[in-house]
């Protein structure tokens, strides 16, 4: 299936008949990189697969409202991270786990995922980052991982540049004493 | 850590791939699977029924009609109260300028008791009578 322009999605999306074939389209196109971004917040494969699902049933719904004024993938990128930071206050609310534990708990849990391939250090990188709070953790790991602009960034999470570029360097600082801690 | 993590872990190039993986085939099975539960969501969903305009004309026209009738019916019921009021009294003014005996208002009461029971001409008559024989009016005089 040959990849579909933002455009040419947003404007088969308009077009009777063709909503389904488009929507098909754009899941194909973005299914990887929201895949991986929710991931990386949620840790767990089969949370992060029901996040993914949850996040394109909210797309399909709301596409049709799409103001085509802003950029379909920071759009979609906005959609993935408020899904999966609710899925987490959901999960740590129904667990009813202190805020402690459940940060330990992840970090532990990778030890045992039959989906972690990362050696030692990736590892002991991998718990450093679980022990940050969620929103600097999305922050960090936009920067670090998937190379974003901060102004990307900012349009993503609707924060400044300025709180943004803080935030990933309290994030830095903080990994750092940990990694150098072990 | 080892002493060479010492130096910050942003100069280790390696690091900035994520170690995670997918299952076989996720991606490729992910779009059908995400159809299905659209599919399904779809049809589980019940579909709220709209109101069509004329539904919505006939409600609004209901509620006007109960609204004017609420906001009406206290004022009738006062103009009404008012309206008796100012009957009682505009009798009794009546009663008070026409200077009648105590005999005459004896009679209009007992006009006004039996009107509410029988047949009004009869005991207009009867009461007639009466007075006029209270008089000691002639007996000719009366029957013409």
């Amino acid at each position: 299936m040959a990849e579909w322009e933002d455009r040419e999605i947003l404007e088969a999306i308009r077009t009777p008949g063709k909503a389904e074939t488009a929507f098909n389209h754009l899941v194909k196109k973005y299914q990887e990189r929201l895949y991986w971004h929710i991931r990386k917040i949620v840790i767990d494969h089969e949370d992060a697969d029901d996040v993914l699902q949850n996040t394109f049933i909210k797309i399909w719904r709301s596409l049709p409202e799409f103001r085509s004024d802003s950029k379909l993938f920071t759009w979609l990128y906005r959609i993935a991270t408020n899904e999966a930071l609710s899925f987490l206050k959901q999960k740590k609310k129904r667990n009813l786990t202190p805020i402690d534990d459940l940060e330990q708990m992840p970090g532990e849990q990778l030890e045992s995922d039959p989906y972690f391939d990362g050696d030692e250090i990736q590892l002991k990188l991998q718990q450093a980052i679980l022990k940050l709070p969620d929103k600097q953790r999305v922050v960090f790991n936009m920067k670090y991982f998937d190379h974003l602009k901060y102004e990307e960034m900012a349009v993503i999470l609707k924060t400044s540049v300025g709180a943004l570029k803080a935030s990933y360097h309290h994030a830095v600082r903080k990994i750092q004493a940990m990694l150098e801690d072990d | 850590m080892h002493k060479e993590n010492k130096k910050s872990f942003l100069e280790d190039e390696s690091l900035t791939h994520h170690p995670f993986r997918v299952p076989e085939g996720y991606f490729d099975n992910f779009a059908g699977r995400l159809q299905q539960r659209i599919r399904e969501e779809e049809e589980a969903r019940v579909p709220v029924r709209r109101l069509r305009s004329p539904d919505r004309f006939r409600i609004a026209m209901a509620a006007a009609v109960i609204l004017i009738a609420l906001v009406t019916y206290p004022v009738i019921r006062i103009l009404n109260v008012h309206d008796s009021r100012v009957n009682d009294y505009s009798d009794l003014v009546l009663l008070e300028n026409m200077d009648l005996s105590d005999e005459d208002l004896y009679l209009l009461e007992m006009m006004a008791d039996e009107t509410s029971a029988g047949n009004e001409e009869d005991i207009y008559l009867d009461q007639a009578m009466k007075h006029l024989a209270l008089h000691e009016v002639e007996l000719d005089l009366i029957s013409e």
